[in-house]
């Protein structure tokens, strides 16, 4: 297990996270073509009206509706960049768990779409609260979908989930199918260890023996270093 | 005339309806899918004459599609589309015989004008 000293792993989870935003914009872009081909078409439509077509109003309607819920999921796209670049590289905030996992899967949705994975929120009524770094908190996250993705065997989903536990919380991450564990996803779960390490929490549960389905990490309520690391930072 | 026939691949849902119809009102015969898979198995099932295909698609991206496509159908001309089309992105398709490298949004007279070039060339191509 290689141990990571926690810059390399700050550099590593912020070029994760240009892949997210990478691929939100592209998710915004989708969004402005929709509505682009979709006000299009009303036009299309409006044009070649006339007394033997005359406009199918319900058909109108439902252009539309369509036109509005691409505008809300352009939105949703956007403040979820904006979120990210406010508070990814911060060495420790205080967040609500709930909330901020309810982001990640909103910020992760276009760049676990094109790995042909959905990722499905499953989250208990309670919430809790932690203060940790954000960065490593999602990256661990982004990175356990990575180490269950199975590339190329069509459509998988798979479940986050999260649950209270003494002293704080622990993560799970569930697909859908098991996979056999290949070499690329030993790296990726070294990577995680070194995380744990950073974040002060650890690594509960991984698939074994060549395949597996679950990934379940802990996390404390509060990361103690993290005063020491902003201390560092005002120094620099 | 004969009407041209496109294959136009994207996996939202909400375009390529858009697109098709919008085709259609144009006198194009015009098919969707919103997968690589799909439009695969479209091109063997059926003659078409170009190809407009999303460049980022999950499993197997429009570049991938572009390789397998000019195999099984070496004459058909395909557009490639894409959000933010990377230098790399758009060599590779060159380089792959791709027609015409488009950005989204992409107005469709714009669009239809790149596919009848394209259908123009597939023409001359082949009656050579």
């Amino acid at each position: 297990v290689s141990e990571r000293s926690a810059e390399k792993l700050r550099d590593e989870g912020l070029a994760f996270w240009g892949k997210i935003v990478a691929a939100q914009s592209h998710e915004v872009t989708n969004a402005f073509s929709v509505i682009n081909e979709m006000a299009g078409l009303q036009l299309d439509i409006l044009r070649a009206s006339g007394v033997e077509q005359p406009v199918d109003v319900l058909d109108l309607e439902n252009i539309c509706e369509k036109i509005r819920l691409h505008v809300r999921r352009g939105e949703t796209s956007v403040r979820s960049i904006n979120w990210i670049a406010h508070t990814v590289d911060l060495p420790a905030v205080e967040f609500d768990l709930k909330e901020t996992l309810s982001k990640l899967t909103i910020a992760a949705e276009h760049w676990s779409r094109l790995k042909n994975v959905e990722l499905l929120p499953d989250f208990p009524d309670t919430s809790a609260r932690l203060e940790t770094s954000l960065l490593f908190f999602s990256y661990s996250i982004f990175l356990c979908i990575e180490a269950l993705a199975s590339p190329g065997a069509g459509r998988q989903t798979m479940s986050l989930g999260y649950s209270n536990v003494d002293g704080g919380a622990e993560i799970a991450v569930t697909s859908s199918d098991s996979k056999p564990f290949a070499q690329e996803s030993e790296i990726t779960i070294s990577s995680l260890k070194d995380l744990m390490n950073e974040l002060e929490g650890e690594l509960r549960m991984i698939p074994s023996q060549g395949a597996g389905d679950s990934i379940v990490f802990f996390v404390p309520a509060k990361r103690r270093n993290a005063e020491q690391i902003i201390a560092g930072t005002k120094e620099d | 005339m004969e009407k041209l026939r496109v294959l136009f691949v994207d996996d939202e849902e909400g375009l390529v309806s858009a697109v098709v119809k919008r085709l259609k009102l144009r006198n194009i015969t015009a098919s969707g899918v919103t997968n690589s898979l799909d439009a695969l198995r479209k091109i063997e099932e059926e003659e078409f004459d170009v190809a407009v295909l999303d460049v980022r698609m999950p499993d197997i991206g429009g570049l991938d599609v572009l390789r397998r496509l000019k195999k099984q159908r070496p004459n058909m001309e395909v557009v490639l589309l894409s959000g933010h089309g990377s230098k790399e992105n758009v060599e590779e398709g060159e380089r792959l015989g791709a027609f015409e490298y488009l950005q989204k949004p992409v107005e469709i007279e714009d669009l239809i004008k790149v596919i009848h070039s394209a259908a123009a060339k597939r023409k001359g191509r082949d009656r050579e």
